[in-house]
This record gives structure tokens, sequence and C-alpha cells, in this order.
């Protein structure tokens, strides 16, 4: 049975840019003679996560994961973080079937994602709707590269010429690697630009609010322990000369997802987890993306702004009016 | 006139104001009791009727960084497409 202690001390707040978003640490007082104190544990996520993230952006020429996709070898040293963030990666299209698949970012580009989207305003996304093609579901190519991805100590092996696009699982790990640092606190809550770990000694509940895309009212819950990811279009959509594109890929075309869904809301053990589960149940389309959202829990908002809420999430959700 | 009886049966001032300024003294003690419960649940009655969350404090503007301490429970937090 969980120990519920009421709150001590204030959290510690941390807020920075990174990963193209912003980032928030939350931190509680530290559980008796389990850790220092909370300033010295915000500094050290901070830096963890600003780690990550110099290595993981594709968008620096001079980061590891750049120079991984220029390396023309088949087998390319790593370091830690990096070869754990594949492996984030690879777990993620696995749990989708191939849905948040981390070989497309060719396809990415060719939509126009080629370089860093902040600062620059997103395209509206009602207009976009309007202009939309017909929606579908999303499907996973057939015989895709990450299948044939290998890690191993100090190196991961890939087919030649894939590269990777870590996107939100770069964001889910850093999440998880956060929250890892953090068993040793009352409360600490490390939000990722949306993916979200929370957790804490104490055991106490904290809301989490579930922003909804088209301005409708938001929604809340409370979580004493998980994780939290958001999938959506509204933030990086673009015109493009034909219309309109977002960086949801459907693997089995190679150009953007419009099935129905435009934000997904996913609650798992992990970021990773929850990110990756989040993704798959938008591609799938508002039928198939509750059933993805079933075990966990989660939050789907249909094209026309309808909620649909899923597993244990339906009974614990209520608006955040 | 009033007969003595009647005069002792009628209370004083000083025991009319006693009770109105204990009367008021647990009124006022009732009303911020409650504000200082809702307070520290979170809920600010201020801000009841507003429909959307309140933007946390301690925003910070693009490429900045920021902090400070929240409440004593722990803070809410907002999942968004990113």
């Amino acid at each position: 049975m969980t120990s519920v202690r009421p709150p001590g001390a204030s959290e510690l707040e941390r807020r920075i840019d990174l990963f193209g978003t912003e980032v928030r640490i939350l931190v509680g007082a530290p559980t008796p003679r389990r850790a220092p104190g909370n300033q010295v544990a915000v500094v050290a996520v901070e830096q963890l996560l600003r780690r990550h993230h110099a290595l993981l952006t594709r968008f620096d020429c001079d980061s590891e994961l750049s120079r991984l996709n220029a390396d023309p070898r088949e087998e390319v040293p790593t370091s830690a973080i990096l070869a754990g963030a594949l492996r984030a990666a690879l777990n993620a299209a696995e749990l989708t079937d191939g849905l948040v698949d981390p070989g497309l970012l060719g396809q990415l580009e060719r939509a126009g994602y080629g370089s860093s989207r902040v600062g620059v305003a997103p395209a509206d996304l009602r207009e976009a709707l309007l202009q939309a093609p017909p929606r579908c579901p999303a499907r996973r190519r057939q015989g895709a590269d990450w299948q044939a991805v290998e890690i191993g100590e100090g190196f991961v092996r890939r087919p030649p010429g894939m590269r990777f696009d870590l996107g939100g699982s770069a964001k889910g790990h850093a999440a998880d690697s956060a929250a890892a640092c953090l068993r040793g606190y009352d409360s600490f809550a490390v939000d990722v630009g949306g993916d979200i770990v929370v957790g804490g000694n104490a055991g106490v509940p904290r809301v989490v609010v579930v922003e909804h895309p088209l301005g409708h009212h938001d929604l809340s819950f409370r979580l004493g322990r998980g994780a939290i990811a958001t999938s959506g279009l509204a933030r990086r959509i673009w015109r493009t000369p034909n219309g309109f594109a977002h960086h949801l890929i459907d693997p089995s075309t190679g150009v953007s997802a419009w099935t129905g869904v435009v934000q997904a809301t996913a609650v798992a053990p992990t970021a990773v987890e929850a990110e990756a589960l989040a993704k798959a149940a938008l591609l799938s389309g508002p039928e198939a993306g509750v059933r993805v959202l079933e075990r966990g829990g989660g939050v789907l908002v249909l094209d026309n702004g309808t909620v649909r809420l899923a597993g244990p999430a339906a009974q614990a959700v209520r608006s955040a009016a | 006139m009033p007969t003595e009886s009647a005069r002792r049966k009628r209370p004083s001032m000083v025991a009319m104001t006693a009770k109105i300024t204990a009367v008021a003294v647990a009124a006022a003690i009732a009303l911020t009791g409650g504000l200082a419960i809702q307070m520290a649940a979170g809920q600010d009655p201020a801000l009841a009727s507003k429909g959307k969350h309140q933007a946390p404090a301690g925003g910070s503007s693009s490429g900045q960084a920021s902090g400070g301490q929240t409440n004593s429970a722990p803070a809410q937090v907002v999942t968004r497409t990113s």
C-alpha cells in the first residue's frame, strides 16, 4: 500500500528552454537521509537535460546524433546517452508495432521540417483541418530500417544510409533519465515540453492538466507516480505549396498523417512509453486510438474538438474549468 | 416607568457590546479560516470562476531560465502538444 505524507517544504521550480520547447523541473524536500537538498537536485537535473539536448538535437550539425546521421560507416561508436536514446526509440517502435518509426528523417525533411521551428508561429490548425485530405489511419512500413538496428556496448550498427529522428522519444528518454535522479525526494515532476514524469516518496498526487488544442475546456486528473505525454498537430504545423503539413508522418506514405485525431495524451509508467502511445494513438485514428490508450489511460481530441477518454483516465478525468 | 424587576432583566450596554464583539470575532475567524483552508488546498476562491487553468508562476520567455518556490502542495503540471 502506498503511504501518503502531507507535503512538507515547498517545491523548488526551474524553467529552461531546451529540446525546442519549455522544460520545467519541480523538486520537493529531500526524503530524510536519502538525498541532498533540492537545490542540488535541480541543478543536477538541469545539467543532465542540457547534456541530452546537446547530444540528441538534429538541428545542430555538431551534435552526436547529427554526426551519427552523417557517418557513412555501418557501425558507429556512441555515447551512453545516445545509445540510451536510440534504445528508447527502438522500444517505442516495437511497442507501437512500427507506427512510431525513428527512421523517417528524410520524409520529415521532405515534408518541410528540415530545420528548427523554434520561434516560428504555427499555421492555423482549424484552417489546416478544413483543407486536409480525407482522414485515414496511418500504417507501419513493411521492412522498415529500424528493425535492423543493433545497439551494443558503445556502438550502434544500422543499415547504411539510415538516419534517425529521435524527436519525441529523445524528450521522453530525457525526462525518464532526469526522474531517475530524483528518487530521494518527497515530490518531483520533470516536464519536457509536455512529456512529464511525476513521482515522489510522499505519495501526494499531483494535478495534471491536459490542454485542449482547439481552446475548449482543459481536462485534469491527479497522478501520484508515472508519466504523461501528449502528441498533436497544433504546434508543429506549417503551410506548404499544396496545403498544410505537420510533423507526424504516416510511415506507410511518408507524408503527414491526417487521421481525424488532432491530439492524443497517454498515461504510462515511463515517458518514453507514454510518448510512443500518444503518438501511436494519434496515428491510429479515433477508433483504434482509444484502444491504444486503453491500458494506461488517456485522452483523444478529435478534429471537431470532441474529447474521448480511454482506460483508467476515463474515471479520473474531469473538466479543469 | 419600568419596575425594578424589569430594569434588572434588560441587558446592560456593556454586555450587549461584548456579545456583538464576540459574534463579530467568531465570524471573522470562520471566514478567514475557511479562506486559508481553501488556499492551502490550492484553490484560490478569487480564481474559482475562471474556465482555463492559470498560468503557473515564474514563467520564462524564450531563451531564458527562471525558477522559484511553489506552494507546499505539489504544483500542477500541464501536458500539451509541443
